[in-house]
């Protein structure tokens, strides 16, 4: 259990607001509560999947990750450094440590740069090298992700989808990161494509021995790439699980509705789907008591009132914010051992 | 199956042959597409978008049409509702025949109007750059239902009300009011379902509309839809990219890839025994959790990408791409028939390993 002294990255009570403003002189009338107390550690090598709907802050807790968002409250340690207070070189340093692989591979790479400058310009930003030593290592990354290197003159509008993101992550590697953090890298693709990047990702973790946060919606996709499942509902976290685990059965009633919606591609698979009511509530007026109560099968009196429920380690490894997953999964104390996963390095302490 | 390829020589005379509709039956299907060309004619060249494109839909069911994008499912669908934006586009060829007879393709633009919307109906994925902004979601309900039926404004209001409760929206009466910006993606989608059912459509065509919105809110809206479809008996065509999508939806399924149907069968049969090579790799590179019947280990891969549709290939379209390519592949392109590996005729593929050469294309008996 001594899960914070294997980690690579700690999260401790995370909070990012932005302010919601109105009229003429930006009068702030409120708070967007995107991402609210995550706590959450990622441990080295690991693929973590951050998994939930539009708006769940997924994307914010990624961009707080890399300090492309400065955090409103909250810690965050990256290999025993404090990353919220770093600056200048310090923080260029992290930002060598960790880098982003991006959803969308027509908006996040310079229409007018070449596939070889695109993949120099960090290597140019942060690094020493020489000319000639950039050109080996441009080259050598057009390899690693799959690129004849005669290509590197292209500009982005000649390659296709998966091309072009392998330029992104040809870009995110160029200065061997610790952590990636991928943000829907293979959302925008057609499937026969998306398995060729899931595929060079999985390679590309076992040669250089990154750690990996996965965020997307895509449930199947994640539980290929995943070893542990992080699900977010409205900032929080809500269940937290090694992922064969979760797949089997999942907590929070939040999660098993998300799992069940997920369409399987078996249509002799007859399933009892959980449909849920309503739209995710609006960040802006986050419900009083459990964030999920309104559109929960399960919802009790003790669940619409405050507090919040709080992030519990239900059994060992799998942690779950909700007041009755353990009376709904009918687990006494001593039962919940029994289901509990037995693989001792995957049980993790927050 | 190598050995029976060899003996194909020249299957020049079967190919060059008029494919003939997917469907002898005692009931005519209610659409029926039977080599549909619509090529967009660019600068740089005729697009062959769709390129001889044969399916049909029966009545109360749910076809899918499942390809990746640019293989031409949503032009097919927007050249049997008389929307392909001409220039540059145009049907070159085909025939697209609704209700056992009537021809859309030399339909006259005032026909079109008719049935559009009233026999047949569209949503689209983006259901907020399909809606118009400026208007009231209840009056663009109402209008649609004004331009076929002969009401009053008052009525029309009222049956778009009744419409939207019927979707599901809580509180119809106030939601009419709402514009489209005002309401969430999946109550979007909601309204666009409202519309397309106002009249009562014989048809559906569905282009990949959930795609948009969260896994959620995706199940609620195709939930939604089986539901429409069962009470008005509606038959639907769904197009999508997600064969878990086309698993729960549909009875029968045509695959697409680079403007043709490669693959048409019923959804069973599909999951269980696919024939192309395509859909197989198509099947195969699904990521599956190894909770869920899947197995862990590297994905398999579909190796390349889909052929630019200026400069197609000589021959099959796949063969760049396939495993089990061979001489015929290149030289002369499979017509979509019966495979020789059901005798019912059921199972219709476009592949030389799966159809004979010596065979006229398919006298198929669709089946369920």
């Amino acid at each position: 259990m001594t899960g914070e002294a294997l980690a690579i990255l700690t999260l401790r009570n995370l909070q990012k607001y932005f302010p919601v403003e109105k009229g003429l002189f930006s009068r702030s009338t409120g708070w967007v509560k995107a991402v609210d107390g995550v706590d959450l550690s990622v441990q080295r090598g690991e693929t973590l999947g951050l998994v939930g709907e539009s708006g769940c802050g997924k994307s914010t807790l990624g961009k707080l990750i890399t300090r492309l968002e400065d955090a409103t409250g909250g810690e965050i340690e990256f290999e025993g450094r404090d990353t919220l207070s770093l600056k200048g070189a310090a923080l260029r340093e992290l930002r060598r440590e960790i880098q982003t692989i991006f959803q969308d591979p027509y908006s996040s790479l310079n229409p007018r740069m070449t596939a070889y400058d695109i993949i120099e310009e960090p290597l140019l930003v942060h690094g020493t090298a020489s000319k000639e030593e950039r050109r080996v290592r441009v080259f050598e990354l057009l390899e690693t992700v799959g690129i004849r290197r005669e290509f590197g003159g292209r500009y982005p509008h000649e390659f296709s989808g998966g091309q072009r993101q392998r330029i992104g992550i040809a870009r995110a590697l160029a200065l061997n990161p610790k952590l990636v953090v991928c943000d829907e890298p293979v959302s925008a693709l057609d499937v026969s494509i998306q398995a060729q990047i899931i595929n060079l990702l999985e390679n590309l973790q076992k040669e250089f021995g990154l750690t990996y946060i996965f965020i997307s919606h895509d449930l199947s996709v994640v539980e290929h790439i995943s070893d542990r499942i992080a699900i977010m509902y409205l900032g929080q976290i809500v269940e937290l699980a090694e992922s064969s685990a979760f797949y089997a059965q999942a907590y929070h009633p939040y999660s098993e509705a998300l799992l069940s919606a997920s369409p399987v591609p078996d249509p002799t698979v007859a399933r009892q789907r959980v449909i849920l009511k309503g739209d995710l509530p609006s960040p802006i007026d986050v419900p009083a008591g459990c964030r999920f109560h309104m559109r929960c099968p399960y919802a009790a009196e003790i669940c619409r009132a405050d507090p919040t429920p709080p992030l519990e380690e239900l059994v060992p490894g799998r942690w779950v914010r909700c007041w009755r997953a353990g009376e709904i999964r009918g687990l006494s104390e001593e039962g919940a051992s029994k289901t509990a996963p037995k693989d001792p390095p995957q049980n993790k302490a927050l | 199956m190598p050995e029976q390829v060899e003996s194909r020589e020249s299957p020049v005379a079967s190919n060059a042959a008029p494919e003939p509709p997917l469907q002898v039956e005692h009931e005519a299907p209610l659409l029926d597409v039977v080599g549909l060309k619509t090529h967009f004619f660019s600068f740089g060249g005729v697009v062959k978008a769709v390129d001889g494109v044969s399916l049909s839909v029966r009545r109360g069911e749910t076809l899918g049409v499942v390809g990746e994008s640019g293989c031409g499912k949503s032009v097919t669908a927007l050249s049997v509702i008389g929307l392909v934006p001409d220039p540059p586009g145009r049907i070159v060829a085909g025939r697209i025949d609704f209700e056992g007879g009537r021809d859309l393709v030399g339909a006259s633009a005032e026909t079109m109007r008719e049935i559009r919307g009233n026999e047949i109906s569209m949503i689209f994925q983006e259901p907020m750059t399909s809606l118009n902004p400026v208007f009231r979601v209840g009056t663009q309900i109402a209008e649609a239902i004004r331009l076929h039926r002969k009401v009053s404004k008052k009525e029309a209001m009222d049956s778009a009300i009744e419409m939207l409760g019927l979707v599901g929206i809580p509180s119809p009466m106030a939601r009419a009011r709402d514009y489209p910006h005002q309401l969430s993606g999946g109550m979007r989608q909601r309204v666009m379902i409202a519309m397309a059912m106002a009249c009562q459509p014989k048809l559906l065509l569905a282009d990949e509309p959930t795609t948009a919105l969260d896994v959620t809110v995706q199940a609620q809206i195709l939930d939604l839809m089986n539901r429409m479809k069962e009470a008005s008996g509606a038959a639907i065509m769904l197009i999508t990219h997600d064969m878990g999508v086309i698993a729960e939806m549909c009875q029968r399924v045509s695959v697409m890839y680079a403007g043709v149907v490669v693959e048409h069968t019923d959804v069973r049969t599909l999951f269980a025994n696919p024939l192309h090579p395509y859909t197989v790799g198509l099947l195969e590179s699904i990521p599956r959790g190894r909770g869920r019947g899947g197995v862990g280990g590297q994905l398999k891969t579909i190796p390349g990408i889909v052929p630019n549709l200026l400069h197609l290939p000589k021959g099959c379209r796949f063969q760049d791409r396939c495993g089990q390519v061979h001489a015929a592949c290149r030289e002369l392109e499979p017509p979509l028939a019966a495979s020789l590996d059901r005798v019912d005729g059921g199972h219709l593929v476009r592949c030389w390993l799966h159809v004979s050469p010596s065979e006229t294309p398919a006298q198929p008996q669709g089946q369920s």
